[in-house]
């Protein structure tokens, strides 16, 4: 079928980056960082294949360098954007009245608040690093997990499920860890994909704007945005990390999309076809 | 055709159309409404096509009605979708025909089939509700199922969808126009479905399992219009369903299939008299309102057939009690007996006697176990119990209660069946929460051995837990589908602790073998097994910690007649080697009968008549409790309820059920009946209780 295709092609993808990322070192033919003077905004050549930029570093050892920082930074804020969410969505829908409204309102107004605008303003007080870029995409980033996960433990509350588990005495912690958690677990993995390629588009951005992470660290946002400028003589500065970024956002797309068809297949509702 | 006596409204009138008058194995086709010849169906799967509907011939003529009743996995309902040219992308038809009055439908593209069915063919599915449009009104949906002629006047057709609804037995049907469907009931509802798919006229209806989700009450008065819209509109109309009792008296051929194979057809009433094919007798045998009480039922083994099984000979060899070689090697032929025709090398010979339930004479019957009158406290009572539940609120609606429980007062004897009876709505699926300590009552106490349940110490709290059990009428929905069966089953002796793992294994495995589940179903998930195993599997864990008392809210109503006579086996020898009290409630009067020691009838949030099952079910004292018997499908229909539950929002005054007691007088409308002595032990809340069987008569007592 067609769509097992797409999500082979999105998880090839997907590795592909992550291998890319990890063995950086090994892969990388030149230092990111070395600069040749003589050398600089070379077109694409056999010694560099994707040219070389304004201060004659290799374009290709930067970009598979700066798979690093969105991967990266996209990880950890899924994880701690998950966890976050995941535990109040479980707490929420568990318990129900007035925490449940509360904690909805709290992500209410969370989504409500544009997600750039949210970054923007904390980085510029913050100042940028890895640490105020996971924070601010998590934060942005946990309402979704709240909501998958909580309407998920109502529903399997208001059902029978949880019935049925407390007449054999079941403790709330085991109904929660045991059963409600590793049964939204496949869920949760779907939104994980989402915020992920969330996540590695807003890195991109922020630091495009100059608010992530700081030169002279490579990074493809970063990178867009130097080249910005010689974008008429030297338009490979900018395409390649570009095209690298849609071709990982597209990878964890097609990869999300067949994972959502899967779990869809095999939860409650979807088993009955 | 003893015992049919009111072929007036169904058998008869259709004798004269072709189905009778001809021998069933050469349908006159040329005058049939819809002819099915041979019809076979494939439905792509994984491993290839799989032949789903194996050759099927049938043929229904003006004005007349046939059922078509099989189990799940029967290919009746692929056969319904191929007559409406409905089929699933996955499936289609191999070979055969289909003719619908003449026209060759498996010719036809897809606007041929368009029209056709705009013109020819009216179609009624299970769920009414999922057939309508919630954000439309009532009336908008009928007039836009009306013939474009009558649509152009708007005022006309709104004349129209009115009697077209009033046609349907609907009532006030011109303000019902302005209804939106969740504002009906699921009777209206299927009602206003019917009306849709008669609006054109059509020569043919084909209505797949129309009252499955339906109260019994409510089952048989649909059937009954649907039998009148029949005789008005000289319509040939298919019945599908699962149970042969509903198209008794109202169909007047009925084809069985199984496995995707005509087995048996004939006349309904010669059918269920004298069934010749093992598969029909066996369905027969599983009704439990034949039986005597706790007989054994089941005489089909095994699980339905799945569509991937080939089959070599006959398809019901494999469950089949009376197979013998050639069954298993050579597939039976047809043999035509009078005006039937049926498939069987060892057909039955003896007559069965219809399926009419016999109506088990009262005779004051000793108690089972011994729990009479000197009996032992009752393991759990409920004491003037009362529940009621807020719905709406926020800031448009009025807060509104909804009373599961007005008052209610049950006794529950150790190591006996005791059953709850009740439409849907009643609050009997309350009780049994409140029963199990999973939901808190307003007021009034739940007792277990003595002790309120709510004042137990944390320990005896801890205790009480694993004396009460549930078992859910959906299993599906109460288990983990990541664990294993065997796993699902542990859990229960995992959380009490103090087992060791080798231990809790062997108990698990036991109680699986118990419930009927070999070895090779210890392994599997949820997903992986069948909704009567399901029910195994939910039946072996609640019995883990071997409670005193297991409540069993609608068990069977998710399964096909044999498997619910296999699990009603079940319970009867589980209860019998465990000894617990059972709860059982149901809306099924025949498996309370055939089960259950005591009864309690309910409705609107009240018990209504309590007290011996048998000689309540035979002999009701309270008008409601003899509706309910009237009501059920295979009667003879006189005495049925009427109407449906007026609103639990707003509960008529006095006795709930005057607005549709035949009985009912000034004084029901002031003062609420209290359960009082009626005789025989049984107790009925009613001002006028009958003193004779209702069936013959109902002369009154006046108080």
């Amino acid at each position: 079928m067609a769509g097992e295709w797409a999500g082979l092609v999105g998880a090839g993808i997907v590795v592909v980056a992550c291998v890319l990322a990890i063995f950086a070192a090994q892969i990388a033919r030149q230092s990111p960082d070395s600069q040749h003077l003589l050398q600089v905004l070379q077109g694409p050549s056999a010694q560099h294949p994707l040219g070389t930029d304004e201060v004659g570093r290799d374009v290709l050892s930067r970009v598979i360098y700066g798979s690093r920082i969105p991967l990266g930074v996209g990880s950890a804020a899924v994880v701690l954007g998950g966890a976050i969410g995941v535990a109040l969505g479980m707490i929420s829908g568990y318990v129900g009245r007035w925490v449940d409204a509360v904690l909805g309102r709290v992500a209410d107004i969370q989504l409500s608040i544009p997600a750039i605008i949210l970054a923007v303003a904390f980085l510029a007080l913050r100042g940028g690093g890895l640490l105020s870029l996971v924070v601010v995409l998590a934060a942005t980033g946990w309402p979704t997990y709240y909501r998958v996960v909580r309407s998920h433990v109502i529903s399997a509350r208001t059902g029978n499920f949880v019935t049925a588990l407390s007449v054999i005495a079941a403790s709330h912690w085991r109904i929660m860890f045991r059963h409600l958690i590793p049964d939204a677990l496949p869920l949760v993995v779907v939104t994980a994909t989402l915020d992920f390629s969330r996540a590695v588009l807003l890195e991109a951005g922020l630091s495009y704007l100059g608010l992530g992470v700081q030169p002279p660290t490579p990074d493809w946002g970063l990178m867009v945005a130097s080249g910005q400028t010689q974008l008429a003589g030297a338009w490979w500065i900018s395409v390649f990390p570009g095209i690298a970024l849609v071709l990982l956002l597209l990878g964890i797309n097609l990869f999300g999309d067949w994972l959502a068809d899967r779990v869809g297949r095999r939860t409650r509702s979807g088993v009955l076809q | 055709m003893t015992g049919f006596s009111v072929s007036g409204r169904g058998a008869g009138s259709a004798a004269s159309g072709t189905g009778n008058a001809v021998a069933p194995a050469q349908p006159q086709a040329g005058a049939a409404t819809l002819a099915v010849e041979n019809l076979r169906i494939g439905v792509a799967a994984r491993g290839g096509l799989l032949e789903a509907v194996k050759g099927v011939s049938l043929s229904v003529g003006p004005g007349e009605m046939v059922g078509l009743v099989g189990e799940s996995g029967s290919g009746k309902t692929l056969t319904a979708m191929a007559v409406c040219g409905l089929l699933p992308p996955r499936a289609h038809v191999i070979s055969g025909s289909i003719r619908i009055r003449g026209t060759d439908a498996l010719g036809l593209n897809r606007r041929g089939w368009e029209q056709l069915r705009a013109g020819q063919v009216g179609v009624v599915f299970q769920d009414a509700m999922s057939a309508l449009n919630p954000r439309l009104t009532i009336g908008s949906q009928v007039m836009e199922a009306l013939p474009a002629e009558l649509r152009h006047n708007r005022a006309e057709a709104k004349e129209h969808a009115a009697s077209l609804l009033a046609d349907a037995g609907i009532p006030h049907p011109r303000e019902r126009l302005g209804s939106y469907p969740h504002e009906l009931s699921g009777g209206l509802l299927q009602r206003v479905v019917i009306a849709m798919a008669v609006a054109r006229r059509p020569a043919l209806l084909v209505a797949d399992e129309p009252t499955t989700a339906l109260d019994v009450s409510v089952q048989g008065q649909i059937l009954d219009m649907l039998d009148r819209l029949r005789s008005e509109l000289n319509l040939a109309v298919l019945l599908i369903t699962h149970d042969l009792r509903l198209v008794q008296h109202r169909a007047a051929r009925t084809v069985v299939v199984y496995a995707g194979e005509v087995v048996e057809e004939g006349p309904t009433a010669e059918l269920a008299e004298r069934p010749h094919h093992r598969y029909t007798v066996a369905l027969l045998e599983a009704i439990p309102g034949r039986a005597p009480r706790r007989a054994p039922l089941a005489s089909i083994q095994g699980d339905p057939p799945r569509l991937d099984q080939r089959f070599e000979g006959c398809p019901f060899a494999p469950r089949c009690s009376a197979a013998s070689d050639p069954c298993s090697t050579a597939p039976p032929l047809w043999q035509v007996v009078a005006t039937a025709r049926y498939r069987c090398w060892h057909p039955q010979t003896e007559p069965l006697g219809g399926i009419v339930p016999r109506p088990q004479v009262a005779s004051p019957r000793p108690p089972t176990g011994d729990h009479s009158s000197a009996s032992p406290p009752p393991v759990a009572e409920l004491v003037d119990l009362r529940k009621t539940y807020r719905i709406g609120g926020g800031l448009t609606h009025l807060r509104a209660g909804v009373t599961a429980a007005a008052g209610v007062d049950l006794d529950v004897p150790a190591d006996a069946f005791t059953g709850l009876l009740g439409e849907s709505g009643c609050g009997k699926t309350t009780i049994g929460r409140l029963l199990a300590g999973v939901e808190h009552p307003d007021s009034g106490a739940v007792r277990f051995e003595g002790a309120e349940i709510w004042s137990l110490s944390r320990t005896a709290r801890a205790a009480w837990r694993r004396q009460v059990q549930l078992v859910f009428q959906d299993p599906y929905s109460a288990l983990d589908r990541r664990m294993t069966v065997e796993a699902i089953v542990a859990e229960p002796l995992v959380i009490q602790g103090g087992l060791r793992r080798r231990e809790i294994r062997d108990r698990a495995r036991q109680l699986l073998s118990d419930v009927g589940l070999t070895h090779q179903h210890w392994g599997r998930r949820p997903t992986e097994l069948s909704g009567g195993q399901l029910q195994r599997v939910s039946l072996a864990r609640a019995l883990t910690l071997a409670p005193k008392l297991l409540v069993a809210d609608e068990p069977l109503s998710s399964l096909d007649v044999s498997l619910q006579a296999k699990i009603l086996d079940l319970l009867v020898e589980l209860q019998r080697r465990y000894h617990f009290a059972t709860v059982l409630i149901s809306h099924d009067i025949e498996v309370v009968r055939y089960l259950c020691d005591r009864v309690s009838v309910m409705y609107m949030g009240r018990i209504v008549e309590t007290g011996d099952a048998s000689l309540i079910l035979a002999a009701p004292r309270h008008p409601y409790t003899a509706g309910l018997l009237a009501s059920l499908p295979g009667s003879d229909g006189n005495g049925r309820l009427r109407g449906e539950p007026p609103s639990a929002m707003s509960p008529p005054s006095g006795c709930a059920f005057r607005t549709r007691c035949p009985y009912a007088q000034e004084r029901c409308a002031v003062e609420i009946p209290q359960l009082w002595d009626v005789g025989d032990g049984g107790r009925a809340a009613c001002h006028f209780p009958l003193v004779t069987a209702p069936l013959a008569g109902g002369a009154r007592e006046t108080t």
